[in-house]
């Protein structure tokens, strides 16, 4: 089930909305607080498949932080499922998988960008950097 | 200590009141309580100071140890007025959830037959959440169980377990009394929270 946050509004320019999704309750919080800072709107599901519920209810968000082991549905089949629904969101895979192999798996899947945990400040503005470019 | 200093000054204020009531003789008395809750004050500010250089010191031996890294200076830059407790409710989430997780990867990797892929998820899931609070010999721990799991070698993947068993229970001691210092600074009061 989607958790709604009020953010921190830091600015007046056009909110952008992120939702994270990640089984692990310590990386929600940390993804969340960055996203706070930042003034990002945020809301946190569990798994891939609430990922993919949140959005066929009708939500649609700017940036989607997704983890790649989670229970029920990984992020590489909730990635491939959103994109085949046509989410055209910005999809940045977190994940603490080292081999290539593994990270190419998730890529393929439809990411737009690929950051190894622990997620940072600094990793977070380099995914909100590219999404404005790609706008 | 801080606490019972804090009372006493207190106190002076509230006999001080009391004398005035009484009408006695403000101007010797009332000086008696000032100064007695001015040297007080002083006493609170010095053991202030003394706690703080003490969690500086914890904190400092603890990244010099490499128990922590960067990532927890990290946290710690997340905290703000409205989140003055992050890293310690960050910490206290991560221990809840490594102690579970330690107990399921233990049951899994005695398991017959062994769910290899299983406790290689448990393992990788742990290796994510210390790295997140910044547990740099956790994750280490984890990492070298992790790379024996994947190996399949699973007797020496087992042994590594056990030091990842110590590792974080040897963590956990040392982090919970550098709360606990914390949190005595924090109910100090504004006057020591506020020197350098």
């Amino acid at each position: 089930m989607a958790q709604s946050r009020h953010a921190v509004t830091k600015e007046q320019s056009p909110k952008i909305t992120a939702l994270v999704v990640d089984d692990n309750m310590v990386n929600r919080t940390i993804h969340q607080r960055l996203l706070d800072n930042l003034g990002i709107e945020n809301e946190v599901v569990c798994n891939g498949k609430e990922a993919v519920d949140v959005h066929c209810s009708g939500k649609n968000f700017d940036l989607i932080l997704m983890d790649m082991d989670m229970p029920i549905m990984n992020g590489i089949e909730a990635t491939r499922r959103l994109r085949e629904m046509g989410i055209r969101s910005m999809i940045a895979g977190v994940s603490t998988r080292a081999m290539e192999q593994e990270i190419q798996a998730f890529k393929e899947a439809g990411l737009d960008d690929y950051q190894e945990k622990p997620l940072t400040m600094s990793k977070l503005t380099s995914i909100i950097r590219k999404m404005n470019h790609n706008d | 200590m801080l606490e019972w200093l804090k009372k006493k000054v207190v106190e002076c204020d509230v006999l001080r009141s009391f004398d005035i009531r009484e009408n006695r003789s403000v101007s010797s008395l009332g000086d008696g309580w000032n100064f007695r809750k001015k040297k007080l004050e002083v006493w609170v500010t010095m053991v202030g100071r003394n706690l703080r250089q003490q969690i500086e010191a914890m904190k400092q031996s603890f990244f010099d140890e490499e128990i922590l890294d960067e990532q927890f200076t990290r946290l710690e830059q997340l905290e703000d007025r409205d989140n003055p407790n992050f890293v310690e409710e960050v910490l206290s989430m991560y221990f809840r959830d490594s102690t579970a997780l330690l107990a399921t990867l233990e049951q899994a990797m005695e398991a017959v037959p062994i769910d290899f892929p299983e406790v290689d998820r448990l393992l990788t899931k742990l290796k994510g959440s210390s790295a997140s609070v910044g547990a740099n010999k956790v994750r280490n721990e984890v990492n070298k169980t992790l790379q024996l799991w994947q190996e399949r070698n699973v007797e020496g993947a087992k042994a590594a377990f056990q030091e990842l068993r110590r590792e974080h229970d040897s963590f956990k001691a040392k982090l919970e009394p550098y709360f606990q210092q914390l949190r005595l600074l924090a109910g100090a009061g504004p006057s020591e929270s506020a020197m350098p």
